[in-house]
């Protein structure tokens, strides 16, 4: 446990401070057709400050942690903002302020799993595997774990503690069929470490025979009719929507920079079945996959209403872009490493479930797709989006019908959101991916299927 | 104790633990950054950073850890880990180290930052794009030194030193019209000095031109079968993927598009990728592999035949195929005989692809994706920029139908590409 009272260092704060002492730390166990491939580890930390001074930010890190270090990187961090200071002047920054002290930490009570377990465990799957699906050309099974422990003083009053793990399991299954290769991608795993999310190998067999399932309807698949269609997102794909296509245009940051959302404000930019949230911590009592109660900031993090039936409500914030549109706190500044200054990050970003049943959307289609799994996605400034979809079917006359092969889908948001006519009663989360922009970070995504009409790729 | 005497401890240390093998790196690494948001310089940053990379193998067993401390007990911490991972887990033949190979050193770049250059230059820049390019906003970017040095010691006795630095200039922008926006775009470069303005790196200028425009980008309802002018700055996420089925995991798991394919012809022979990770040709330098072997230039493809793999140590051993001379770091691909104007005039129907944001191609190397700050082109004239337009295609039908490579080849520093037309991809509108 890397856990630092950072509270004397307050002292050294000249100027508008923030200090973070932060370790992250991997596994990484990939077993490819029964064979250890990698087995890997590895602990990152350090200790790094950011100082405002008339308006200049000064950032610097260090990966020694003790109590000369970090005096040395306050400092460093003070004279790199006196330097740019040198150059040009902005004028005194006062942030608003919401400092809170909190604790929070997911560590499991439960014995570790060592090495030998983990990898035993992952055997277990590929023998259940290879001894019910012989006809596979390879199979890959790995896990990768992630834990971000942190400890935060800001020269405004906050001072937190934190360790946020996540663990996942991925399984790859590829079967070649008349010399074409097929691959189904199946993610297990949640917020927790190792020993809290995975109690047996047996639990996942229904997911890995589900898998096995798709990847035949794969090899049986068809291409997509590109163009605009109907089409049903699962509640898996309806998280991803909410994070590239809503999501990155309502950090601040971007809309300073000129996206769509800036004039949007207050508008109506969906249909009204549409409300998307960034959850800070907590969503019907339970909490988030990837839950920040205090950012890198110091601010205590609070949910931030984007869409409200239909209407732009509001954006994610840091300290310096709230104050720049005169928007409340939202505490979404966050770092990855301990070696990287933070920046609007969404945190658990959700459409909000509606009232209307899968089975019906999927009857009200003629002629469609119902689209079930994602692979990347990217965002841009226009509301552009795309994402990668690895599994889904075609929907004839309210049936499913064929697999499709890969594809791509993409839309304008706006133009997407306006065409959503149904939204089902349930939710799913997800914080399988890491979100990029100039750094990896770990987010959660959630929301229910939708009925609406996209751009997919394809004949 | 220097990081060279850290190396040997911990294989001396490994070897006490009745490790059979073992190997060490550790990288110093220094990164010094003035950060532009939103057109302004807004922060100055220092980071240090070390890692200590150890890998041990006992038994055809192999554990890997990482750590960024090299103080005593971090460093022992490291090491009884790595014993424990690696006792834990499978033979594998494959593990392997390199052999012996004589000790060298290597130094190539920029040693020293310097600060007050890094602004003049990044400050020069947003003041030009501020007053000749009214309508754009520069959303982040800057300008980072970075400097490293790397020692890779192993229990065969191999001992390389590699010291280099370098700097970055990125850009990311869009560009504004009343509520219009354009498609945000971005482009980088590494160099070894800053005696150039920003503003004339890489296709800079007219990616800024283009982003003027592409506020008015239209929309269309066709979809043919046409070409596509791949550009420099869009090379690396359409050839990246091809060369994916070059390495390990593609090998192993027996889905390299490239199976049995070494010395034939795989693609187009006007086709030439080159990795070249020791050339002056570039501000980077790559001098020896993660895996202890000193790196060698050469081509990957070459007039459209597979000359190389990218198969570390133990991909070439557990595929029983050649390991590879290079890491694949510094890739470029050769320019060809036409001008890029008579590549548009030479132009039918087609797009000029200059960002592609798709997912990652499926195993049969079918791909899909939007065509990003792209341009229509019909009768030898680009018409108009697009938007939410489809590409699909095929990566080997893709490198199998090159029509043309332009002489103009854009030097980013670590990579090097041309404009390249390839016929037969689906362009679809909405």
């Amino acid at each position: 446990m890397l856990k630092y009272d950072l509270s004397k260092f307050k002292k050294e704060f000249t100027e508008y401070t923030e200090l973070r002492v932060q370790e992250n730390r991997t596994t990484n166990i990939s077993l490819v057709n029964g064979n250890v491939m990698g087995n890997s580890t590895s602990a990152k930390s350090g200790v790094s400050a950011r100082v405002n001074k008339n308006g200049n930010w000064g950032f610097a890190s260090n990966p020694v942690i003790s109590d000369e270090a970090i005096e040395k990187v306050i400092l460093a961090a003070t004279e790199n903002a006196t330097f740019l200071g040198t150059k040009q002047s902005k004028g005194k920054k006062e942030f608003d302020s919401r400092a809170a002290q909190a604790e929070k930490s997911f560590y499991s009570d439960k014995p570790k799993s060592e090495t030998k377990a983990k990898i035993a465990f992952l055997k277990k799957i590929d023998e259940y595997i290879v001894s019910k699906y012989p006809d596979l050309t390879s199979r890959t099974l790995i896990i990768s774990g992630l834990e971000m422990e942190k400890n935060v003083l800001t020269s405004d009053g906050s001072n937190s503690y934190s360790m946020m793990p996540k663990f996942h399991i991925y399984a790859i299954l590829n079967k070649a069929v008349d010399g074409e290769n097929y691959e189904i991608f199946k993610t297990f795993g949640d917020r927790g470490q190792f020993e809290d999310v995975f109690k047996s190998p047996e639990d996942l067999f229904s997911g890995i025979d589900e898998a096995y399932r798709h990847l035949i309807d794969k090899t049986n698949g068809v291409k997509a009719n590109a163009g605009l269609k109907d089409v049903i997102l699962d509640a898996k794909l309806a998280g991803i929507l909410a994070h590239e296509a809503i999501g990155h245009t309502t950090e601040a940051d971007l809309v300073q920079g000129g996206s769509v959302a800036g004039p949007l404000l207050n508008k109506e930019i969906g249909s009204p079945l549409v409300n998307l949230v960034d959850f800070a911590h907590t969503y019907n009592g339970k909490t988030c996959p990837v839950p920040v109660y205090i950012d890198d900031e110091g601010v205590e993090a609070k949910d931030q209403i984007i869409i409200e039936k239909g209407i732009l409500k509001g954006y994610m914030h840091n300290k310096e872009s709230a104050k720049h549109f005169g928007h409340g706190l939202t505490g979404n500044a966050r770092g990855y490493d301990f070696s990287d200054e933070p920046l609007i990050r969404m945190r658990n970003t959700a459409i909000l479930p509606g009232t209307s049943k899968l089975s019906d959307m999927i009857a009200s289609i003629e002629d469609g797709y119902y689209l079930v799994q994602s692979g990347n996605g990217q965002a841009d400034a226009t509301s552009e989006f795309m994402f990668a979809v690895t599994l889904g079917y075609e929907i004839k006359n309210g049936k499913i019908g064929k697999a499709i092969k890969d594809t791509t889908i993409s839309g304008i948001a706006v133009d997407v959101l306006k065409s959503v006519t149904m939204v089902s009663d349930d939710m799913d989360w997800d914080c399988t991916g890491m979100c990029g922009k100039k750094q990896p970070m770990p987010v959660g995504m959630g929301g229910p299927a939708i009925k609406c009409k996209v751009n997919i790729g394809g004949k | 104790m220097t990081n060279r005497e850290i190396a040997d401890k911990c294989i001396a240390e490994f070897k006490a633990k009745g490790m059979d093998k073992s190997k060490v790196m550790i990288n110093d690494s220094e990164v010094r950054e003035l950060y532009f948001n939103n057109g302004d310089i807004s922060m100055l940053r220092t980071t240090f950073n070390t890692s200590v990379q150890l890998t041990a193998i006992k038994d055809d067993k192999k554990g890997a850890t990482s750590t960024n401390k090299t103080d005593d007990e971090s460093v022992a911490k490291a090491i009884k880990d790595t014993v424990s991972l690696a006792e834990s887990s499978n033979p594998e033949p494959a593990n392997d180290i390199s052999e012996f190979q004589p000790a060298e050193e290597f130094c190539d770049g920029v040693m020293e930052a310097d600060n007050d250059k890094m602004y003049f230059r990044l400050n020069e820049f947003l003041n030009h794009v501020k007053t000749a390019y009214p309508m754009t906003q520069l959303r982040e970017g800057g300008v980072s030194y970075h400097k490293s040095t790397l020692i890779l010691k192993n229990s065969n006795g191999v001992d390389y030193a590699a010291t280099g630095g370098y700097y970055q200039f990125m850009a990311m922008f869009s560009s504004k019209e009343g509520e219009k926006t354009s498609s945000f775009n971005y482009t980088y470069k590494l160099l070894k000095e800053l005696e150039e303005p920003f503003i004339e790196a890489v296709n800079l200028k007219l990616l800024l031109e283009h982003s003027k425009d592409e506020v008015n980008a239209r929309a269309f309802d066709q979809k043919f079968e046409g070409d596509i002018i791949i550009t420099p700055d869009c090379m690396g996420s359409m050839i990246g993927p091809v060369l994916g089925h070059l390495q390990d995991y593609a090998y192993i798991t027996g889905t390299s598009l490239f199976k049995g394919k070494l010395g034939q012809k795989v693609a187009d022979e006007k086709l030439t990728i080159r990795s070249s990770p020791v050339s002056d040709d570039f501000a980077y330098k790559s001098f020896f592999s993660g895996d202890g072997y000193k790196n060698e230039n050469l081509s990957l493809i070459e007039n459209g035949v597979l000359r190389s793999n990218m198969l570390t140590l133990f991909g070439a051993k557990k595929t029983g195929m050649e390991r590879s001379k290079t890491n694949g770091a510094c890739l470029s691909i050769d320019g060809g005989n036409i001008e890029l104007d008579e590549m548009i005039k030479n132009t039918k129907k087609g797009i000029l692809l200059s960002r592609f944001s798709g997912g990652h191609p499926n195993d049969n190397g079918d791909f899909s994706g939007i065509a990003k700050n792209s341009y229509y082109i019909e009768d030898g004239e680009i018409k108009y920029p697009v938007k939410e337009i489809m590409v699909t295609g095929n990566l080997i039908t893709m490198i199998n139908s090159i029509v043309e490579i332009s002489k103009e080849v854009t030097d980013f520093g670590y990579t090097k590409y041309p404009w390249m037309k390839v016929s037969g991809i689906t362009i679809s509108g909405k």
